[in-house]
């Protein structure tokens, strides 16, 4: 589904994250393991095109990164990529629908109201649907956003540190939603955490050593 | 969802700010719009009425005054001309046409004008009904006057002394309404025209005191001292002043000087006096232009203001929106959107206002009321307005547009 090769990223001359190779195949679930500072978020924006590596390439879903312009990396992570930040970014001047609508919008796909609603009935939050961001608890607020990374079905799933802010039951919960809306878009999944008690709800994971 | 749908969305997430802006843009956009109305009609008005006549002659005072009081009938004349002078004036070849008026008396505050027909073609009037004066006392009525006194045709009333209301009322020698004229948009509408003669007539028998009283009470201390060096004159042979059309262009660069260079004439130029006066009159103007253009300035600064406050927070937004596949361009447009749009609310709310002002004007005040009559005309100019209006807008954008086209998405996502 996608594959890394000899990638390298610094920031100035500090070497952020290593990657000599690594691939996945559809539909697989990976855990992105490392400790912190061993470049976990940065090997994520560079799988979702939000960073262009230093060094080596980026092919996901058979398409080669590089050769996207910015504007069509734009447009290509609006339709095949879905990222779930660790602080979820709800937009908090839109509901918690709008936030889906506004995600359908920017990939360019139709608005579809209805597939936006039963996203959220699926993720049990659909009567939160007109509510606005800053009255929905932290559980709340991040179902919302799992909502948002997969309502345009992407082919690639992405989180960022998904339960640093959750209690264990709720950690644990994060972890299934997310692979449950990856079976169901049929997505590839890679969640980066270093949190212990996810770590056996992963079939695969690649550990990142602490760069420089 | 669109990006006014977001823009919208934002604006409405701080209601107060928003309002407040919109305030500002709308106030300064409304007067500005009020200002540029009111000074077209204005000009309009001015230079309808002294359109068809190229020169007036008067006696010596300031020329402004005659054109105010000859061709505007806004100001009282300086004084008196012999009516040997029109005859003069009618002989020389560079004049085509030269009208007598005899100013004095008024109606409830209308003016009586004792002149000849020919003096309704340089207004633009046409009579509704009636015939024109043909013997002294009878009179035709502009179309306000008509309206606003309700006098009919054959209705008599009696004119009062002076410019003024509340002058001797010239009870023994009442006018007789022979004609009404249609409403022609100019000055004549509001005027009582009769023969030259009808107000001798009702001046013949008054004593040289009254006289003296009449320039008192046309309230001139420079005209009275100049009728007091005066000769002793029979009021049936004068004129207030003559209204000149030339036979020639070329009139215009040698005949007001030959006048002026006689002793007892002055002429005055409808188009330079009434110019000169809006040259006054425009210092005003430029000061409340200046203000509203303030007002303009302060919105746009608000504008930017509360955009660029709202960055710091917003930058958050604006990398999502990035990862959810929002280009650059995208991103700076709903920003520039959000400043548009409401430079645009407020630019047709100003512009709505300013019009609604003015016709509020011409309800409330009658004085007003013809200038009002445009209030609903879109003038070319007030599109200057609008593009005044959405240049502050975008420039308000600028900076904040230009932090969201260098925003780092990978590095806004990492530190928050």
């Amino acid at each position: 589904m996608f594959a890394l090769n000899g990638i390298e990223h610094r920031f100035g001359k500090t070497l952020a994250v290593r990657v000599p190779a690594w691939s996945a195949a559809p539909g697989e679930r990976w855990l992105l393991a490392g400790p912190s500072g061993s470049g976990k978020s940065t090997l994520l924006h560079l799988l979702a095109g939000l960073l262009r590596p230093s060094q080596g390439s980026v092919a996901v879903g058979g398409q080669n990164l590089a050769e996207l312009s910015d504007t069509a990396l734009d447009r290509w992570r609006g339709r095949h990529v879905g990222f779930l930040p660790q602080r979820l970014h709800l937009l908090a001047s839109l509901s918690a629908l709008d936030n889906l609508l506004l995600a359908q919008y920017l990939a360019g796909a139709p608005a579809d109201r209805a597939g936006a609603q039963a996203v959220l009935a699926a993720l049990d939050i659909g009567d939160l649907a007109l509510r606005m961001p800053d009255t929905l608890s932290q559980g709340q607020a991040q179902r919302v956003a799992i909502a948002r990374a997969a309502i345009n079905r992407p082919a690639l799933l992405l989180a960022d540190e998904p339960t640093a802010a959750l209690d264990d039951a709720n950690a644990l919960a994060a972890a299934g939603l997310l692979a449950a809306q990856a079976d169901a878009v049929g997505a590839t999944l890679v969640v980066a955490s270093h949190d212990g008690r996810i770590r056996d709800a992963f079939a695969r994971r690649y550990d990142l050593e602490a760069a420089a | 969802m669109n990006l006014v749908r977001i823009a919208y969305a934002y604006a409405r997430r701080s209601p107060l700010a928003t309002l407040l802006n919109l305030l500002l843009l709308t106030l300064g956009v409304a007067t500005i719009t009020l200002l540029l109305l009111l000074t077209t009609a204005l000009d309009e008005r001015l230079k309808r009425d002294a359109a068809a006549i190229d020169l007036v002659v008067g006696a010596k005072g300031s020329p402004l005054q005659l054109v105010l009081a000859g061709v505007y009938h806004v100001d009282v004349p300086p004084g008196n001309i012999p009516l040997e002078e029109i005859e003069r004036l009618r002989r020389n070849p560079l004049i085509r046409e030269v009208i007598p008026i005899a100013l004095g008396d008024s109606y409830r505050g209308y003016h009586i004008v004792g002149t000849e027909p020919a003096f309704l073609g340089l207004y633009g009037a046409r009579l509704a009904g009636g015939a024109l004066w043909s013997a002294p006392l009878e009179a035709v009525l502009g179309a306000e006057v008509a309206r606003r006194s309700g006098l009919a045709l054959g209705a008599q009333f009696a004119g009062s002394h002076g410019l003024v209301e509340g002058g001797e009322i010239h009870a023994d020698n009442p006018y007789r309404i022979v004609g009404i004229l249609a409403p022609a948009g100019t000055v004549i509408d509001r005027l009582v025209l009769t023969g030259v003669d009808s107000v001798w007539k009702v001046h013949e028998h008054e004593a040289q005191e009254e006289h003296a009283q009449e320039t008192a009470a046309a309230g001139q201390p420079g005209s009275a001292s100049a009728h007091a060096e005066e000769p002793a004159v029979t009021p049936g042979r004068e004129v207030t002043m003559a209204l000149v059309r030339y036979a020639t262009p070329l009139a215009a660069a040698s005949l007001p000087r030959q006048i002026n260079a006689e002793s007892s004439l002055q002429s005055a130029s409808p188009a330079y006096e009434s110019a000169r006066l809006f040259t006054v009159f425009g210092v005003g103007t430029d000061v409340i232009r200046g203000f509203a253009l303030f007002l303009i300035a302060a919105a746009a600064l608000g504008m930017f203001i509360a955009l660029y406050q709202a960055m710091d927070a917003r930058q958050y937004d604006l990398a999502i929106m990035r990862t959810l596949g929002a280009s650059r361009g995208r991103v700076c447009g709903v920003l520039l959107l959000e400043s548009l749009l409401l430079s645009a609310a407020g630019a047709l709310l100003g512009g709505a206002l300013g019009h609604a002002l003015l016709a509020a004007i011409g309800a409330w005040l009658p004085a007003a009321a013809s200038l009002a009559t445009g209030a609903l005309r879109l003038l070319p100019s007030e599109l200057g307005v609008v593009t005044l209006a959405l240049a502050g807008g975008i420039i308000a954008a600028l900076l904040p547009v230009w932090r969201a086209y260098r925003l780092d998405v990978a590095a806004t996502l990492a530190k928050g």
